[in-house]
């Protein structure tokens, strides 16, 4: 090979190193991958992580839990151009309890450890039946190995007499966030308070604060009016930790509302509600509330229940998460739009969701927003193949986002640049 | 009386009580449908009011609803109402769900997803379904949904709405 090729052969290299315009499929053919999370290491490499029905006759031990599935993480050090063949988070096959809407999370910390936290299966010691716990597990290796799993919250105590009262589940709906100091916060909903008069769940927390070597021992976070079927979400910065949730008021509202913690976790101001219609309802919403945070502005993105019509939506705060604007759509003219996250590229604010438009299918969806939350592009439809788009994610990286999503029963994930065409209008560049 | 008349009348009359009470059957076997195959069951129900009711085993407001959709079937059926369930929990799961059904809610006819995908089921009915469960919806003698509900109402209330379905059906 010539100087000249292996230098342009480089250059193209590089290039695919920090964007990739069209999808890449993670997840290996033939394969119903569902659910994805990502996070980028410190050395730059991104890695994935998606759910997988655990193929049946596998599921080990006995396992009689609802949704028996299993966990995969892929790498990529090439900017998401190309992945190695996944890793298997789960020891035991069907370990993990989830799905699109109480997935798995993933971090990677400074340091290089993948943090991941997750539902998983368990039995009841004493009466045998099927319980939920929030396990957490970590790699030092960046992913190629994981330890043993940890369980972060306490074996409930459950009734498990009624399919109201007790049911087969207990810890779940969980998320994690790193803070780049050793700090690792797990939140997870409990329904063991439970009953037919009190039908919502509290927030449990257990903190570690070396990057996850040891957890301290759980302890309640919010008491038992939280949505215990509405994803927790968390987010650090400057020492604060960030935790969205749903609330449901004493007049059956539900409600996402964020709450700040400046005491590394363990206490958290008042819950403030987000700039949202009230959203009445008894139900299982399956509404997680997005979190994204820069400096004093906090943006929330989530499903807008109690607005007309009904659907994806943000809210801004410039106060730190004090108080919040009015929620605007992010997707109007949608037929339905749901599962919005947020994610910052630099200055700029991404968001993606998935919506019907248009067509039968639901579609994964971005838009971006340069003047810190105050409004947003257009919606642009993210090209893709046939098929459902639905789950997006994102994570910050190289000065744009990665995004991931599930197509179909794959996990497809693509680079988009702050001013990628793709968000049409790019800002105007002084000279 | 004979031996055989004391074992044989009882027996006799057992049946008589489950014929005339109408629900003494089984309900049939929870199945896994496709969006297709669960079009072919609604277009078999045309003629009847449908209250069609998604849930899922981990929704505890699903739970709580189940027999009062139960009793306001009760009261209606002879008047061409007819209460399907369809579960979204995961397809890999129907055998559980059928167990978790047979425990604690007998007499509930309930079909099960049959794919990744839950909104393409569900989209045969309403394209514009937000995945919020519980989700019923009544269906007009033909076919067409008339009202969706989202999350627990009062019996009452559900048994209104079915009363205004069958009222208004075509």
């Amino acid at each position: 090979m010539n100087r000249l090729a292996a230098i342009a052969m480089a250059l193209v290299a590089a290039a695919g190193a920090v964007q990739a315009a069209d999808p890449v499929v993670v997840s290996p053919p033939g394969r119903k991958a569902m659910a994805p999370e990502i996070a980028v290491a410190p050395d730059g490499a991104l890695v994935v992580l998606w759910l997988e029905r655990t193929p049946a006759g596998d599921a080990g031990q006995g396992n009689h839990n609802q949704a028996a599935a299993d966990l995969w993480l892929a790498r990529s050090v090439d900017g998401g151009a190309s992945f190695g063949a996944p890793v298997r988070v789960n020891a035991t096959p069907g370990a993990v309890w989830g799905f699109p809407v109480s997935k798995p999370r993933v971090a990677v910390s400074p340091a290089g450890v993948v943090h991941v936290f997750h539902a998983g299966n368990a039995q009841h010691a004493r009466t045998g039946k099927p319980l939920v716990l929030p396990l957490y597990t970590r790699s030092t290796d960046g992913g190629r190995s994981f330890g043993e799993p940890r369980v972060l919250g306490g074996m409930p105590d459950a009734r498990l007499g009624s399919p109201v009262e007790g049911s087969d589940i207990a810890e779940l709906f969980g998320t994690l966030a790193i803070d780049g100091r050793g700090g690792v916060y797990a939140y997870w909903i409990d329904t063991r308070a439970m009953t037919k008069e009190q039908p919502n769940g509290k927030v449990w927390s257990a903190v570690s604060l070396d990057d996850g070597v040891t957890f301290g021992a759980e302890f309640e976070v919010l008491p038992a009016d939280t949505c215990p079927c509405c994803q927790l979400t968390t987010a650090t910065q400057d020492g604060r930790v960030f935790l969205g949730s749903r609330r449901v008021n004493p007049e059956g509202t539900r409600d996402s509302t964020v709450a700040v913690s400046i005491d590394r976790g363990r206490t958290f101001a008042a819950r403030v509600r987000w700039g949202g219609t009230p959203w009445k309802i008894e139900a299982c919403p399956l509404k997680a509330t997005a979190l994204a945070v820069d400096g004093e502005f906090v943006y929330t993105a989530a499903f807008d229940g109690g607005a007309s019509p009904q659907g994806a939506a943000w809210s801004r705060s410039s106060d730190g998460g004090r108080s919040f604007e009015p929620a605007r759509p992010l997707h109007a003219t949608a037929t339905v739009s749901d599962a919005p996250v947020l994610a910052l590229a630099g200055e700029a604010l991404v968001a993606a969701w998935h919506a019907k438009a248009g067509g039968a299918e639901r579609r994964v969806f971005v838009a971006v927003s340069r003047d810190r939350g105050r409004s947003f592009s257009a919606p642009v439809e993210v090209p893709a193949p046939a098929g459902n788009g639905t789950y997006p994610v994102l994570t910050a990286r190289a000065g744009g986002v990665q995004l991931a999503w599930q197509q179909a029963d794959a996990i497809l994930t693509r680079y988009l640049a702050a001013d990628d065409p793709l968000f049409g209008n790019p800002p105007e560049r002084k000279p | 009386m004979s031996w055989s008349h004391r074992i044989v009348r009882p027996l006799v009359v057992a049946a008589a009580l489950l014929l005339a009470a109408g629900a003494g059957a089984q309900p049939p076997e929870v199945k896994p449908v496709s969006p297709a195959q669960f079009a072919t069951e609604l277009a078999a129900l045309r003629g009847r009011v449908v209250m069609l009711n998604v849930w899922a085993t981990w929704c505890a407001p699903c739970l709580k609803e189940i027999p009062d959709l139960l009793a306001v079937e009760a009261e209606l059926r002879d008047e061409g109402f007819v209460l399907l369930g369809l579960s979204i929990d995961d397809a890999a799961d129907a055998a559980q769900v059928a167990g978790f059904r047979q425990d604690h809610f007998p007499a509930f006819h309930t079909l099960q997803r049959d794919a990744n995908d839950a909104d393409a089921l569900v989209s045969v009915v309403d394209q514009a379904w937000n995945e919020v469960v519980p989700t019923t919806y009544l269906l007009a003698r033909d076919g067409r949904v008339v009202r969706r509900i989202q999350g627990k109402l009062t019996r009452a209330a559900f048994l209104q709405a079915a009363r205004e379905a069958l009222g208004g059906g075509s």
